[in-house]
């Protein structure tokens, strides 16, 4: 009986002892307690207190709003655009999953969107709105406002994008913006400009888009926003306004723009129109085109890849500035300027054609004529594209002559001032083909020359640049396509000396205004009714060297049209007090005369007629007046 | 009216005043970090219930308590058993049973049930043999088990921890403590690869460096972090807490309760709820040492040392000091049947107070 109780005594004192002993560990734990929040409260308060407040406030930067690009009449290339979308705070991801195919009855959900969200319901911590529908039509926007009360998580927002009013007019030229891509950021942060991008998505991609990149897109806001734990905005304060982009104009007509490249639709080709006094470009058609449209939101590999194949006509490719082709006879003037201007040929000169041009008795290059053209000036060389008087030509003055006296015209280097350059061309010596090919110049290689074959290529811009010279009295000047942007008025870029004398000047362009004329090689097709004289030369540059099957010449209208000749013409007007100047190109086009020489023509009208208002009063002979009104 | 009388009479007051003091204290806070929800209202309307039962569980005598704690137990594992099978799923966890508007948190009733059920198995014995205490950790283990799959990781060791502390004061050998420390010590690499969910270590790993994944893991504990430090010594004002108001704080109304009244009272708000909460467990651990009955001593004992556990790791975690897991502060935090097991559990503290009985011989 005592032992019992003694051993249930041993128990409570056992227990009493343990109470104790976890009182005092328990005092002791709540001490280190107590240590842990002086620590926290007292010693890092600040640290602390800073944190709690950078939760709350958030800089937020507000976009500004990109400079719009207009042409010469201030006609739009370029706008902005109210976009509407519909976003859902992360936080209501899980919510709204399950609804998801019921919205979709009445919304359009992007894919995109839809795997964001869908991430985000997995997680709990706030994680930015999403974007499930961009780019919502009118109608998607009011069928959305009328079930919106139905899902309050979605919410209708609007913003700014960039938009094309005129599809792929001017696509090259104007290029195009897209999202911002993880190079992009890169090149920003080594220029140091990436704070000016921060909430911008898009940026300039291609032609003035992204060469006037810094002045048209403008300079961020910033706005101070108090926000709580889902992002949301409880309160916000404007510190810095946003700075718009500044407005871009250029010297580009938007008219003629699509009336040239109306005249190349279907077909492959491009077309420069200038003015030959400054410089500035009043046309720059290339076709096939894109439309940037279709960049904005990016474009599929899928898709880029067909804008890149040669079946549907490499659209991409800037052919105006960045196509290179052989000059044909287009650079029969060019070459009689510069044997007059070197003392190669004198004005009385007279070369007797008779039909070839012998190099050794095996190796002849013959004229186009059969017989050739007899006696021949360099107005007549010029006028009936005398092939031989050039062939002599080149052969006497050598291919190095000739490299110096071209490049005089701008070619051999990129024409373009400000929309990137564009291709050089290819301008041969001697010295070219040993480092391109390591075979040394044959003799050979020159007669072609003389006559825009062989080795020389152009850009059509340059065969413009180069004409403008002829028209304008003899200096060379820079395309140019900015005249304006913001508040400045940019310069024309600084003509050069004058390189020619008058005299020889004249005696060109007469020449090349008499091929208008009847008896020229484009009178019919480019002269014949015009009220104003046009100075031009034609020229069909050859796509392959082989052309003859069982011993006889194939014509070029039997060829397959991938082989056919490139037309070119490259022309000004009026042929005395020039304004314009036009050069075309039109792939596989066959003859010059033909097919390129009705489309500069229309040009010149349209320019001429339409858009100076000139009228001319019909004169007999060459000495048509013109007066503007 | 006998039943009323004697209910009244046996109210200890020294631990009633502490406690509701706890439980103001808890509301206060509670309307603060529940601003714009029913929480507040249920609350109080839990509390007033809490009142009431804690009345009727004082007014049974201890006696009848030790009889009831058999059936107790076996319907604790009942109920525990039914919220495996028919429990409602909430984040991937079943731990409530619902009936009709009202739900149930069997594994809450646990912690009251468990020590109960424990310290009267061993008061059945006056001497000690190692077999009571395989038998009474194995009365420990099957409901802390059967939470645990729920899974409900915090709520089960809590169990574990309350029964544990029973064992421990029932006399478990000191020789056996060093035998289990050193086993323990050998598991816990398998329990760490075997055992425990990736979150689950996310969880502990993150108390080391938060920062690792401030988003995921470490989101808790920085922002309750952020929340406590920048109360700084008198707090921002009842009301005021920006991490509280702005939401930044996650669970502020249940398990990091703490955090928001640290922001808003400061330190010194936070040492004076430390005080309160070590009146009541200090009052409870007087009463577990100073009752007649060596069961009701051995209860007390349990109950009061859970309290106390339950309250520093909560306060621990939200300080920053220990892994998250979900234990709620009791008396503070938001919870119907926690609150009611609690006042429950003051109620049977009180019984086993006044309970008078003459020892048995003599």
């Amino acid at each position: 009986m005592f032992s019992r109780i003694a051993d249930v005594q041993r128990l409570r004192m056992v227990l009493i002892g343990r109470i104790w002993f976890g009182v005092v560990l328990a005092l002791a734990l709540g001490a280190l307690l107590g240590w842990r929040w002086y620590y926290l409260q007292i010693e890092r308060f600040s640290h602390f207190s800073e944190r709690a407040s950078d939760n709350q406030i958030t800089v937020q930067p507000l976009a500004p709003v990109r400079g719009r690009i207009f042409d010469r009449a201030g006609r739009v290339f370029a706008d902005n655009d109210t976009r509407y979308f519909v976003k859902i705070s992360s936080d209501y991801a899980d919510s709204v999953m399950p609804h998801l195919p019921a919205i979709r009855t009445r919304l359009e959900i992007d894919d995109d969107g839809e795997s964001r969200l869908a991430a985000a319901a997995g997680k709990s911590v706030y994680s930015g709105d999403i974007v499930v529908r961009d780019y919502m039509s009118e109608n998607e926007v009011v069928r959305f406002v009328a079930i919106q009360h139905v899902y309050p998580q979605a919410v209708l927002d609007a913003g700014m994008y960039r938009t094309y009013p005129e599809g792929d007019t001017a696509a090259h030229v104007i290029g195009h913006v897209a999202r911002i891509s993880a190079d992009d950021k890169k090149r920003l942060r080594e220029r140091g400009l990436l704070r000016r991008y921060a909430g911008s998505q898009f940026i300039g991609r291609r032609g003035i888009e992204a060469r006037f990149e810094t002045r048209m897109h403008g300079l961020p806001g910033l706005r101070e926003a108090f926000i709580d734990a889902h992002g949301r905005v409880l309160k916000a304060e404007q510190r810095a306004a946003p700075q718009s982009g500044e407005d871009m104009w250029l010297t580009i007509d938007l008219e003629l723009q699509q009336l040239a490249e109306g005249l190349l639709a279907g077909r492959e080709g491009a077309i420069v129109a200038l003015d030959p006094h400054d410089g500035a470009i009043i046309a720059l058609a290339s076709s096939p085109r894109f439309d940037p449209n279709e960049f904005i939101g990016g474009v599929s590999q899928q898709r880029w890849d067909e804008l890149n194949s040669k079946e549907s006509g490499t659209p991409m490719v800037h052919r105006a500035t960045y196509g290179q082709y052989a000059p044909g006879s287009t650079i029969k003037p060019f070459l009689a300027l510069a044997a007059l201007a070197n003392g190669w040929r004198d004005a009385d000169y007279s070369y007797l054609s008779k039909g070839f041009f012998a190099l050794t008795p095996s190796v002849v290059f013959e004229d186009w004529k059969e017989g050739g053209h007899g006696p021949t000036d360099i107005t007549k060389s010029i006028v009936r594209s005398v092939n031989s008087f050039y062939y002599q030509l080149a052969h006497d003055v050598g291919v190095d002559a000739m490299h110096d006296a071209l490049a005089v015209f701008g070619f051999g280097q990129p024409a373009a001032a400000d929309i990137g350059g564009g291709r050089t061309g290819v301008l041969p010596t001697e010295l070219w083909k040993q480092e391109t090919f390591g075979e040394q110049w044959y003799p050979g290689d020159t007669i072609p020359i003389g006559v825009g074959q062989g080795y020389l290529e152009v850009t059509p811009i340059q065969m413009a640049r180069a004409m403008a010279v002829i028209a304008n009295g003899g200096r060379l000047v820079q395309p140019y396509l900015a005249t304006g942007i913001g508040n400045d008025r940019i310069m024309p870029p600084a003509r050069g000396e004058r390189l020619f004398e008058s005299e020889h000047i004249r005696i060109i362009t007469e020449a090349l205004a008499q091929v208008t004329e009847p008896g020229g090689t484009a009178y019919s097709r480019v002269g014949k009714d015009s009220t104003y004289p046009i100075a031009g030369k034609t020229g069909t540059a050859q796509v392959t060297r082989l052309r003859f099957a069982d011993g006889e010449r194939v014509k070029n209208e039997e060829l397959p049209e991938h082989l056919r000749d490139h037309a070119w013409f490259v022309g000004f007007a009026p042929a005395y007090n020039p304004r314009i100047v036009v050069a075309t190109l039109v792939e596989h086009g066959g003859s010059g005369g033909r097919t390129a020489g009705p489309i500069a023509r229309s040009v010149m009208d349209d320019y001429l007629l339409r858009v100076l208002g000139m009228r001319f009063v019909e004169e007999e002979g060459q000495d048509a007046q013109a007066a503007s009104l | 009216m006998k039943l009323l009388l004697r209910s009244l009479s046996s109210i200890d007051w020294l631990l009633l005043l502490p406690a509701a003091l706890l439980f103001a204290a808890g509301l206060v806070t509670l309307h603060s970090a529940a601003l714009g929800t029913g929480y507040f209202d249920r609350q109080v309307a839990f509390g007033i219930a809490g009142l009431v039962i804690m009345l009727i569980a004082a007014a049974v005598p201890w006696k009848i308590w030790k009889l009831l704690a058999l059936p107790c137990y076996l319907g604790l594992l009942l109920l525990l058993a039914a919220v495996l099978l028919f429990g409602s799923e909430a984040n991937n966890a079943r731990r409530w049973l619902s009936f009709g508007s009202l739900s149930v948190q069997p594994s809450e009733l646990a912690k009251l049930i468990v020590p109960l059920a424990v310290a009267c198995f061993y008061s059945l014995f006056d001497k000690r043999r190692l077999w009571q205490h395989f038998v009474a950790a194995l009365l420990v283990l099957v409901p802390a088990a059967l939470v645990f799959v729920q899974p409900d990781l915090g709520t089960a060791l809590m169990i574990g921890a309350a029964g544990a502390l029973v064992i421990f004061f029932a006399g478990l050998p000191l020789w056996f403590m060093a035998l289990a420390a050193l086993i323990a010590a050998s598991v816990s690499p398998y329990v760490w690869n075997e055992v425990l969910k990736d979150y689950q270590k996310d969880r502990i790993i993150s108390i080391t460096d938060p920062y690792q994944d401030p988003l995921g893991a470490g989101y808790h504990t920085i922002q309750s972090n952020i929340a406590v430090g920048s109360g700084g010594m008198w707090g921002k004002g009842w009301e005021q807490g920006s991490q509280s108001q702005l939401g930044f704080l996650p669970e502020r109304h249940t398990d990091f309760i703490f955090a928001v009244h640290a922001e808003e009272f400061g330190f010194v708000g936070s040492m004076l709820l430390l005080a309160i909460i070590m009146i009541v467990f200090l009052k409870m651990a007087y009463m577990a040492g100073a009752a007649r009955d060596y069961a009701g001593s051995l209860t007390a004992a349990g109950l009061c040392f859970a309290f106390l556990l339950q309250s520093l790791i909560n306060l621990g975690m939200v300080s920053g000091v220990l892994p998250v897991v979900g234990l709620p502060l009791p008396m503070i935090s938001y919870g119907g049947t926690s609150l009611l097991t609690l006042f429950a559990t003051f109620g049977v503290m009180m019984a086993i107070g006044f309970h008078r009985e003459r020892r048995a011989v003599l």
